[in-house]
């Protein structure tokens, strides 16, 4: 069965998201303007919602001797440059783009104190300061060249899976509020998805954010769900279809899903793509 | 009728795990009655679950009025467990100290035994008893049914605001002849699968521990830290 390979630290899977970074991404979520909420830009929202993504997911892989590298991840941004946006680990190149989760623990670009509330114990709670790692800060300028960025991903996954060809395959997460400035990125994603390891193909999931008021469509199996919009039918043909463990904690969320689900959101607020981002990267049990 | 108590332990890690990544634990008082046997089982998902589950089954069998006031036993574990973690002189990095924060995980089993042979048996999540027979499963608790394991069993928590979960109960006897096993979750759907834990009760130990370590290279056995301890009885000489 496909999308069943046991996760270990001697078959490691692979993020790896892809994040517009173009200037459109300084405005708002949609919505927000028309109503005049001081909200936050969605490059912003992008950053934090991302660093914390990957907080979490170092957090499933820690132990107390150490990360265990059951993922090796990697975050491209595509705007001004396409280029990745964490760090490379000591030992490999600078334009090494998927990174032992390890290293990335290792590594933030700093650490924060927030503020977090906590139980205090007795039915109340109360606030503490916690180190909080950041990897990247938000960016917003230029163009939205999403088939380039699809293009080194594939690369990525491609260079990835002659390394690990049994393993469960890459993940590939594309963020983005806008067309594609270069070109078609249908036949760059299926590019990315026409690679395999033995557990089956890459998959690649597409999550759209927000520029209006019109509520979201999360999850779609069929392309009537869809608004009449070319950009929207275009981003669901290029998303895969969810393996069963994604299906599962989909429905864990309240999702209605079928063996057609797609992993793709069109129009997201910040709620539906912190749940979509939670959905996508619940790849099999780790051991 | 007064009986003798003889022990074995058959432990092992996830198979492409080092042994010190073990995270279940056990534990054994047999000089004195009763007699004590706990084994836990430590949740992967958690940091530092290893010291959680041996000081919840330690603790357990070092005290035979432990089970009189669970909550204090529950305290006093979280306290040694939080010395013995998160005090430590050096600092944790980030995501030591987040999953610290976080708090172990574990599932609990214990049997206290008296010298004529009755016992009490405490289970918290989906560790399980089994009481054999004359060579049969007599007794499988608190759950008997293989495909009922789930990855969300109820779990004692190290953390000092976490609820306590109720502790399952059950009282029984043994005679001269019976054995009981305790075991963690992996080993416990195995064996209640027709015919394999009367199977496994007519070997030699050693022949025990391969079966199950091939049953876990095979697939048939999950891939799970897995624990079986074996009490069995005979008559007082």
């Amino acid at each position: 069965m496909a999308y069943s390979a046991e996760i270990s630290r001697t078959a490691p899977t692979a993020f790896l998201f892809l994040l517009d970074q173009s200037a459109s991404m300084q405005d708002a979520f949609g919505g927000a303007k028309e109503k005049g909420d001081a909200a936050p830009s969605k490059a912003r929202v992008l950053a934090d919602t991302v660093n914390k993504l990957l907080q979490n997911l170092i957090l499933r892989c820690a132990k107390e001797d150490g990360v265990r590298d059951y993922f090796h991840v990697g975050v491209i941004g595509y705007g001004q440059r396409v280029q990745p946006v964490v760090r490379p680990a000591p030992d490999q190149g600078a334009t090494d783009v998927l990174i032992p989760i390890s290293h990335l623990a290792e590594q933030p670009l700093r650490m924060e104190q927030r503020t977090k509330e906590v139980p205090d114990g007795s039915g109340g709670v109360t606030k503490r300061r916690v180190q909080t790692p950041i990897w990247f800060d938000p960016q917003a300028k230029n163009g939205t060249p999403m088939c380039q960025a699809l293009d080194l991903a594939a690369q990525t996954v491609r260079d990835w899976i002659d390394l690990h060809p049994h393993n469960y395959p890459p993940i590939v997460l594309n963020v983005t509020d806008g067309e594609a400035t270069d070109g078609d990125p249908l036949q760059y994603a299926q590019q990315v998805r026409s690679f395999a390891t033995d557990d089956g193909d890459v998959l690649l999931f597409n999550i759209h954010l927000s520029e209006s008021e019109e509520p979201a469509v999360e999850l779609p199996d069929a392309m009537g769900e869809l608004p009449d919009d070319e950009y929207a039918r275009q981003l669901y043909q290029m998303s895969s279809t969810l393996p069963f463990s994604m299906r599962a904690a989909a429905e864990q969320e309240g999702y209605r899903v079928t063996l057609d689900t797609r992993g793709f959101v069109f129009n997201a607020d910040p709620v539906a793509l912190v749940r979509f981002l939670e959905i996508g990267t619940r790849p099999s049990t780790l051991r | 009728m007064a009986v003798t108590v003889a022990t074995h332990i058959i432990a092992f890690p996830k198979a492409g795990h080092a042994e010190a990544e073990y995270e279940d634990a056990y534990a054994l008082a047999t000089d004195a009655w009763p007699v004590r046997a706990a084994v836990t089982d430590g949740a992967t998902e958690s940091a530092f679950s290893g010291p959680w589950a041996r000081t919840l089954a330690e603790a357990y069998v070092n005290d035979a009025d432990v089970m009189a006031d669970q909550e204090a036993w529950l305290s006093a574990c979280r306290v040694t467990w939080a010395e013995d973690t998160v005090s430590a002189d050096a600092p944790l990095p980030w995501y030591a100290a987040a999953k610290a924060e976080e708090g172990a995980h574990a599932a609990f089993l214990g049997v206290s035994l008296q010298a004529d042979g009755a016992y009490t048996a405490h289970a918290v999540g989906d560790c399980c008893l089994l009481h054999l027979r004359e060579g049969v499963l007599h007794r499988a608790w608190p759950m008997d049914d293989p495909d009922a394991f789930t990855h969300h069993p109820a779990l004692l928590s190290s953390r000092p605001d976490a609820a306590v979960p109720d502790v399952q109960v059950v009282t029984g006897e043994v005679g001269a002849g019976d054995q009981l096993w305790l075991a963690t979750d992996a080993v416990a759907a195995y064996l209640l699968h027709p015919h394999r834990a009367v199977d496994l009760a007519r070997m030699s130990p050693p022949k025990r521990k391969a079966t199950l370590r091939a049953a876990q290279a095979n697939g048939k056995l999950r891939n799970d830290d897995s624990t079986l301890l074996t009490l069995s009885f005979s008559a007082d000489a």
